[in-house]
């Protein structure tokens, strides 16, 4: 069966174009143009996933989208002004599974949404190590569910991956490119801050190691670490 | 008082009249005040008061005489004896009578003033001298001046105590407001367009007052123009940013549709948006550096890791092309600066770099700490450029035409930027070529001490 998709974008003209693109890659497409009543159609229209413009003019693109994080764990595509360093956190951090700065190549765009719906896609049973034990962390790749010192932690869908990533080559450096390649689903391109930006909010969320030190370590021009407890900070 | 013209003129005139009059009187009080005509009369008046009623009604009028006075006197007959039982209380007026007469060696015609007693003489209706003494009246004001005419460190520390509370409390005065409006200049230096020199600064009525007004005012049309100029930059992207996104979208669609026959023609219009689109986002970037729009707070920046991650992502980069981006030496280094802005710097020359430099060889980049500088070297291996022009490849499309120095796929404007940037937090960045062929940029930037 075909994922449906749901593009809110204001500019109806490119909803058009892209709506074609994709359909032509296989997808079924609607579009939204960014009202209020589009989070009700997100929430309950039974999409697989949401290509949301936070540029939107009049509501604010990052309203919406808090109000569809707020309804429902939907995947949520954001695109966003080129270079507005701001846009991307904010989006990121409200809980948005990626973003493409506009203007975007199609090719890309259909690229990344299929790199988002396998990620969120449920996993099979049978999968080895579904659950995850670092020290006071544990992480359940079935139920996607993070939890540090007993408490459950709220983690992105990207960041819950990046850190299932680094988790899992607990103690040995997973190089910036692995982690994208790998992890994010999508080609590496360097300068590109995204997974630097996922890194620095697991830290924040995840808190310093019991006996202090940086539970998740960047490595100089090469990546990043997650410490195992014993290991020297 | 409304002006701080005012406030400092008569804060020093009074302070000065105040400290005259302190000399003064402290000097000279006295011969001054003691000698003054309204004490004169008093202590005549009373004298001859009492003398009659002695004179007349013997000790019970004298008794009565003296009972009437507000203070206590002592009469003494012609042979210096006191006339009546001396009363309680009035013993210290008989003892310095007594002094004053025995060192003065006789009656005194005239009246006598000293630190206690005041002793005037008085003829009697039947051509006696009496003699009558009191105390001097304020003694202890009096002998505390006395005290002070005698020792100066007393007296010129009070001086120098009242003269530097209120020099304390007026340069308090003055300078406190110009202190907090210093700090608001700072914080707006900083972006922080909401900094406001405050309610107690403005409201004040003199000319401080005033500046704090006018310069919240300033503040207020200057967060205006801010916000307009960022609304600005934000429409012209997005205006320009739109038609290009629909561009884009419809060749994907084409060559979904058409399919490999035209690829090659595809593939040339998807270069030149991306072009536009560099183009766009360079012009944007440089035009918010140079209105100061959107940049970021300073703060410390690991300029150590910045280099080295670009050096990795340029190597990256650089290997698609059959280049390299070789780091030769990093040492610690931490700057004040704003990271994206000095990142976006590096970044730029570091491509520049990349692009002219033939294809085999490599780009080196190093990072000196010189203590107080820090210094970043970026030399390409490639054609270099003419001497003339060094200055010129940090001006904005300012292409250097120059043999076996190929047409760029650059907007030309990232020396532009990276030149502003660099300046933009106090450095230098220069070009140069390098013996052995290739050219040398090196940005000087200061390095950051406070934090360790």
């Amino acid at each position: 069966m075909a994922p449906r998709l749901l593009i809110i974008d204001d500019d109806a003209e490119l909803r058009e174009l892209v709506a074609a693109y994709l359909t032509g890659e296989g997808f079924v497409v609607e579009g939204g143009r960014g009202d209020a009543t589009d989070v009700d159609r997100a929430t309950t229209g039974g999409y697989a996933l949401i290509v949301l413009d936070v540029m939107l003019p009049g509501t604010n693109g990052f309203d919406l989208l808090r109000r569809i994080r707020a309804a429902s764990p939907l995947p949520v595509l954001m695109l966003t002004a080129k270079g507005d360093a701001l846009d991307r956190v904010l989006g990121l951090e409200l809980g948005a599974d990626d973003y493409l700065p506009k203007p975007f190549n199609p090719r890309e765009l259909a690229a990344r949404i299929r790199a988002v719906l396998r990620r969120a896609a449920p996993r099979g049973p049978g999968r080895p190590a579904d659950r995850l034990i670092v020290g006071d962390l544990e992480i359940d790749a079935g139920a996607r569910l993070v939890t540090c010192g007993g408490a459950i932690v709220n983690v992105t869908t990207a960041e819950f991956d990046v850190l299932e990533g680094l988790v899992r080559a607990a103690g040995q450096v997973v190089s910036r490119e692995a982690l994208v390649r790998e992890v994010l689903g999508r080609a590496f391109s360097p300068f590109d801050r995204a997974i630097d930006t996922h890194i620095s909010h697991l830290r924040r969320k995840l808190g310093p190691r019991p006996g202090g030190g940086d539970r998740i370590k960047g490595i100089r021009g090469v990546g990043y670490l997650y410490a195992r407890p014993g290991e020297a900070s | 008082m409304r002006s701080l013209f005012a406030k400092i003129f008569l804060s020093f005139f009074i302070t000065v009249i105040v400290l005259a009059a302190f000399l003064q009187l402290s000097a000279a009080t006295r011969s001054t005040l003691l000698e003054s005509p309204g004490v004169r009369d008093l202590i005549a008046r009373q004298a001859a008061t009492a003398v009659d009623a002695y004179v007349g009604g013997g000790l019970a009028g004298l008794r009565q005489a003296l009972g009437s006075f507000p203070e206590p006197v002592v009469l003494f007959d012609p042979r210096g004896q006191v006339v009546g039982n001396v009363r309680p209380g009035s013993e210290s007026i008989v003892a310095g009578a007594k002094a004053l007469l025995a060192s003065r060696g006789g009656p005194p015609v005239r009246a006598v003033i000293t630190r206690d007693v005041i002793v005037e003489p008085i003829v009697s209706r039947t051509g006696e001298p009496y003699y009558l003494a009191m105390r001097t009246p304020h003694e202890r004001v009096l002998a505390g001046l006395a005290t002070l005419d005698q020792h100066p460190v007393i007296r010129v520390s009070i001086l120098v105590c009242v003269a530097g509370v209120v020099c304390f409390l007026l340069a308090r005065h003055i300078t406190a407001p110009l202190v907090r409006l210093r700090a608001t200049a700072g914080q707006m230096a900083d972006g922080r367009l909401e900094a406001r020199a405050g309610r107690a600064l403005t409201r004040r009525h003199d000319e401080i007052g005033a500046l704090g007004r006018d310069f919240d005012q300033m503040a207020d049309r200057l967060a205006a123009l801010v916000v307009s100029e960022r609304q600005l930059l934000t429409d012209v992207s997005h205006e320009l940013r739109s038609p290009l996104a629909r561009l884009t979208v419809a060749v994907g669609l084409a060559r979904q549709r058409v399919g490999g026959e035209a690829a090659a023609d595809f593939d040339r219009i998807e270069k030149e948006v991306g072009r536009l689109d560099t183009l766009i986002g360079q012009s944007l970037t440089l035009a918010r550096i140079e209105s100061g729009v959107n940049a970021g707070p300073m703060e410390g920046c690991d300029l150590t890791s910045l280099v080295e991650e670009i050096a990795a992502d340029g190597d990256f980069e650089a290997r698609a092309f059959g280049r390299r981006v070789v780091l030769l030496a990093v040492d610690p280094c931490i700057v004040v600066g704003i990271a994206d802005l000095l990142r976006s710097a590096v970044e730029n020359v570091v491509r520049n770099a990349i692009r002219y430099t033939t294809p085999g060889d490599s780009v080196e980049v190093l990072l000196k700490n010189e203590g107080t500088r820090a210094r970043i070297l970026v030399r390409d291996h490639g054609p270099g450029i003419p001497d003339a022009q060094l200055r010129d490849v940090f001006l904005p499309f300012r292409r250097v035409e120059a043999p076996n120095r190929s047409r760029s796929d650059g907007a030309g404007l990232g020396l532009a930027i990276a030149d502003r940037v660099v300046r933009l937090h106090g450095g230098t960045i220069t070009a140069s070529n390098v013996a052995g062929g290739g050219l040398l940029v090196e940005i000087v930037l200061a390095v950051c001490h406070a934090r360790s």
